[in-house]
């Protein structure tokens, strides 16, 4: 699927202020956390306080980007919302946050549930949407997380891997802006039960490891190739390949499986852990250098549904902010 | 990559402390350390050492290491 007249124009991403450390779970053993910390990559993570809120990081996200950029409200016709963790079922959470940003009563508003792919099916959406609007107008997508309260304490699979986040990003319209994004998207309900969170307030997130793994390893992996060879892309002039980040030792699996340099697969799982839809927006903000010269960029993201998907865009006209701790 | 070799250098990524040594007949699911991420471990060393992708189903099917490297083709001298 290719979708021209619309780019990326800026990214940010917030944090929880409760950076929690691997000893802080009382869960590892000396040996245990060392051999996780080399092998899984996570030294740390943020957690929400019982406080800060799904909707009350992506306030800030959004603040975030509308006080460093010149957008001009009445000119966000649509604002997406995407989240697995929303505050509550009813109002949808988009709707709130139209009033909570000051966006014009005009605005479209659409919640999104999705998982670690999220960021590739919300631009996907963002970029489609964007056809019925006029040069100069935005789209609005708010992902945002608190997968933290959602976690037992006791399950080592789950508890130690997810940390909280939110990201915001613009999708400009420009009629004249001629190049295309590429997208591709794959679904697989038949795998649902691998990664799963009941309905009831009190269920924990639910992760079958083995499985999960394996699909990562192998479907991801397939899928990707297809995605790079059907679309003639060449590994050697795309920038960067922004990868969901949900375990470093799959990232350096995949580099080895795809043959893509180390220097082009960047990983900030160390300091934020998986934050399932936030982790790629928020791994361009946190790797992001100023004045750097990145274009090309591929997207992968993949998780629960089973769902992945795979977008290649350019990040040439993207004003990206570095994350910041939310104050509430 | 010789055998020898080949175990030494999975022994150590590992970090096995409750037998001296691996070999062909080691039966992994046995060992002290095997979990969830020493599996990872595993499929990783192979694929960076082979690109050959080792599934669940070949952990559960395979006893020892010479059983999956046989399972996946795989000779060492």
């Amino acid at each position: 699927m290719e979708i021209e007249g619309s780019y990326i124009s800026y990214i940010a991403s917030v944090v929880p202020s409760k950076q929690i450390f691997n000893t802080e779970l009382n869960i590892f053993s000396e040996k245990e956390k060392k051999f996780f910390e080399k092998t899984v990559g996570i030294k740390s993570r943020f957690w929400s306080s019982e406080d800060e809120t799904s909707t009350s990081l992506a306030i800030s996200a959004a603040n975030y980007l509308l006080e460093e950029s010149n957008v001009d409200k009445k000119d966000i016709r649509q604002l997406l919302f995407v989240s697995q963790t929303p505050d509550q079922q009813i109002p949808f959470t988009s709707n709130i946050l139209q009033n909570q940003l000051g966006l014009p009563l005009q605005t479209f508003t659409q919640d999104i549930s999705a998982g670690c792919a999220a960021f590739v099916q919300a631009i996907f959406t963002g970029f489609c949407i964007n056809q019925t609007l006029n040069t100069g107008e935005h789209t609005l997508i708010i992902i945002s997380e608190t997968l933290s309260k959602k976690l037992d304490p006791k399950d080592k699979s789950t508890t130690t891997l997810f940390g909280d986040g939110a990201s915001s990003i613009l999708i400009t319209r420009d009629g004249k802006f001629t190049q295309k994004s590429i997208f591709e998207f794959n679904s697989d309900g038949s795998k649902g039960d691998s990664i799963k969170l009941a309905k009831e307030v009190t269920s924990t997130l639910s992760m079958e490891g083995q499985k999960v793994f394996d699909f990562t390893m192998s479907v991801v992996t397939s899928g990707f190739k297809e995605f790079i060879q059907k679309n003639n892309l060449n590994v050697q002039l795309i920038d960067k390949f922004y990868f969901h980040q949900s375990n470093k030792f799959i990232l350096k699996q995949f580099q080895i499986i795809l043959d893509i340099p180390e220097s082009k697969l960047p990983v900030n799982i160390e300091s934020f852990g998986n934050t399932s839809g936030v982790s790629i927006p928020l791994l361009i903000s946190s790797t992001w250098e100023e004045g750097t010269n990145i274009k090309d960029v591929v997207f992968c993201g993949y998780g629960s549904g089973l769902s992945w998907g795979y977008a290649q865009s350019t990040l040439e006209k993207c004003k990206v902010l570095k994350p910041k701790l939310c104050r509430l | 990559m010789e055998k020898n070799q080949f175990y030494k250098e999975l022994y150590e990524e590992i970090e096995i402390e409750s037998v001296s040594s691996i070999d062909d007949n080691t039966a992994f699911k046995d060992l002290e350390e095997w979990d969830s991420m020493t599996s990872m471990v595993i499929i990783g060393f192979f694929n960076q050492n082979f690109r050959t992708v080792i599934t669940a189903d070949d952990l559960e099917s395979n006893m020892t290491f010479g059983d999956l490297m046989e399972s996946k083709g795989i000779t060492l001298d």
